[in-house]
């Protein structure tokens, strides 16, 4: 039996030159047509957040220069806020202004502040006409219509300490609190700790609606990713056993934007799949930041685990006022699984809905195990 | 590299390494060519670091695997589409039964995959057991037990052409 004939037969097939070209336009018009349609639902359905984010990042930068503008700010948004003061001073603890711009075919891209944690990150900015004029849009063109031909690339250019999913989205409307021009919110979130302190370019090119490019333009800004990173890592190392797996919670890490879960699975996983990172659900109480692997677990004993059993581990953050914020579950993140042959290591993440300072946080409960913050 | 770039390069390096991955594990020359768009998709629209180019092909190929893991699980895997082999790529006439290929395909996708891997990526087993999450005794269960059934098929197709019709 001759296999190198297989290796033969095999490289028959290929694709041709016109095949590679087909292959790499499609891929860019795909990958477009589908971020324009997540962006969309990631704009119904996370309004609130980016609202948040986008208010409390402005407000942040807005407090180191008048404590008045914030106050207007806070009033103007107190039905998403809350009108909490709580809120106010930790946003002015870990966010960071930067205010730095370039201007390119007379339209000025700023970025104006940052605020996040041990790995997430919202930036501001806001574009507008350099010489101060009202930003106009094309009639019957809406914000929404707006998005930059680079887009799939997205804004900021970070650099990862170790292999991992970093997930950028970027998302263009209205400004809040100046009519004359627009505010782009990027959202960044990776797998694995960001480097705080790097240089950062952050790259626009081409405003456009549909296929039309209203703004001829690449706009570079740069700046440093910086801000007061509050996240808390408590040590648990309690373990419990489900079916017959034990499951032993590492830590929690816990900020004022985010919640993790750090949890080894005394299992090894059979099946792993890398799919892209991605954000999701956000359209009920809580959202959630899923890494999709899926995963088939296996036990020591050889038995094969439902894939949705890591998922189904109860995992809640308990306010102060008795409020519950439950995780979904549908989503993990697992650490270097594959170089251990008998542990998965996984991390569940929420990004919070609302800025959720640390000292409303009474508990973290995983699967019965209840961790006291105070 | 821009992203448009790396694109390129990516298409230029693993696009029929995906194609034929795909193929091994479907048998479907049209699903495979979706598969392989697909994993460019994911490719272009997430930042991914590697490591060195091992651990780029690797991951690539594990992406490829679970993309049609993915597809096999999805309804749409039985869409009615006519088989139709595009401009897009060239294949040889390697469905008649003399064809080793054919014979592979004879064989149940668990098979076919390791021996992809290991006949045609040239992996080793450990290295297989890294791609696939499968253990390294099972691949070489694997690797053992598909080549025997591969050399029943094609003993079996020997033997039909033997005694075909008119034959005694």
């Amino acid at each position: 039996m001759d296999l190198d004939k297989y290796k033969k037969e095999m490289d028959d097939i290929h694709y041709t030159k016109k095949g590679k070209e087909n292959l790499f336009e499609n891929t860019k018009i795909i990958a477009k047509e589908k971020q324009q349609s997540t962006s969309e639902f990631k704009k119904v359905r996370s309004y609130r957040k980016y609202a948040i984010a986008a208010t409390l990042i402005v407000a942040s930068s807005v407090t180191v220069l008048a404590t008045d503008t914030l106050q207007n700010i806070v009033e103007i948004f107190s039905p998403i806020l809350g009108g909490n003061s709580a809120q106010t001073e930790i946003i002015n603890e870990i966010g960071r202004p930067i205010n730095s711009s370039d201007t390119e075919n007379n339209i000025t891209i700023t970025a104006d502040a940052i605020i996040g944690d041990e790995t997430t990150a919202f930036i501001v900015y806001t574009l507008e006409n350099s010489d101060g004029t009202t930003f106009e849009l094309p009639t019957g063109v809406e914000v929404s219509d707006l998005h930059f031909s680079n887009d799939l690339i997205y804004g900021s250019k970070i650099e990862l300490a170790e292999f991992g999913g970093l997930s950028q989205t970027l998302s263009i409307q209205e400004n809040p609190n100046d009519p004359n021009s627009l505010q782009i919110i990027e959202s960044l979130t990776s797998s694995k700790p960001l480097i705080l302190g790097q240089n950062v370019t952050a790259t626009f090119s081409n405003l456009s609606y549909e296929n039309n490019i209203l703004v001829n333009a690449t706009w570079e800004v740069d700046y440093n990713l910086d801000y007061g990173d509050a996240s808390k890592t408590i040590p648990v190392n309690e373990t419990f056993t489900k079916d017959n797996i034990i499951y032993e919670i590492d830590n929690v890490v816990v900020s004022p934007i985010s919640f993790r879960a750090n949890y080894t699975v005394h299992a090894v996983p059979d099946e792993k799949s890398f799919s892209s990172t991605e954000i999701g659900n956000s359209g009920e109480e809580t959202s959630s930041t899923i890494f999709t692997e899926d995963l088939e677990i296996k036990s020591p004993s050889g038995e094969f685990v439902d894939t949705e059993f890591i998922d189904n581990i109860n995992i809640a953050v308990t306010k102060n006022n008795g409020e519950e914020i439950k995780i979904k579950t549908e989503g993990a993140s697992t650490g270097p699984s594959t170089d251990s042959d008998e542990y998965t290591f996984v991390t569940k993440y929420l990004v919070f809905d609302d800025i959720v300072p640390l000292d409303e946080i009474a508990s973290i409960v995983v699967d019965g195990i209840k961790i006291d913050l105070k | 590299m821009n992203k448009d770039q790396e694109l390129e390069y990516l298409v230029e390096k693993y696009s029929d390494t995906i194609l034929r991955l795909s193929y091994s594990y479907l048998k479907n020359l049209q699903d495979a060519q979706d598969i392989t768009q697909n994993v460019f998709v994911k490719l272009y629209t997430t930042n991914y670091v590697f490591k060195n180019s091992e651990h780029e092909k690797a991951f690539i190929l594990r992406m490829t695997i679970n993309s049609c893991k993915d597809l096999l699980k999805n309804s749409w895997k039985n869409k009615i589409c006519d088989f139709e082999i595009s401009e897009n790529i060239v294949t040889p006439n390697f469905e008649n039964e003399n064809s080793i290929l054919w014979a592979v395909n004879q064989l149940d996708e668990k098979y076919r995959m390791i021996i992809h891997l290991h006949y045609y990526e040239g992996y080793k087993a450990s290295e297989i057991s890294k791609i696939t999450g499968i253990t390294i005794p099972t691949v070489y269960t694997r690797l053992i037990r598909g080549r025997e059934l591969l050399k029943h098929i094609l003993e079996e197709e020997k033997g039909e052409e033997n005694y075909g019709p008119g034959q005694i």
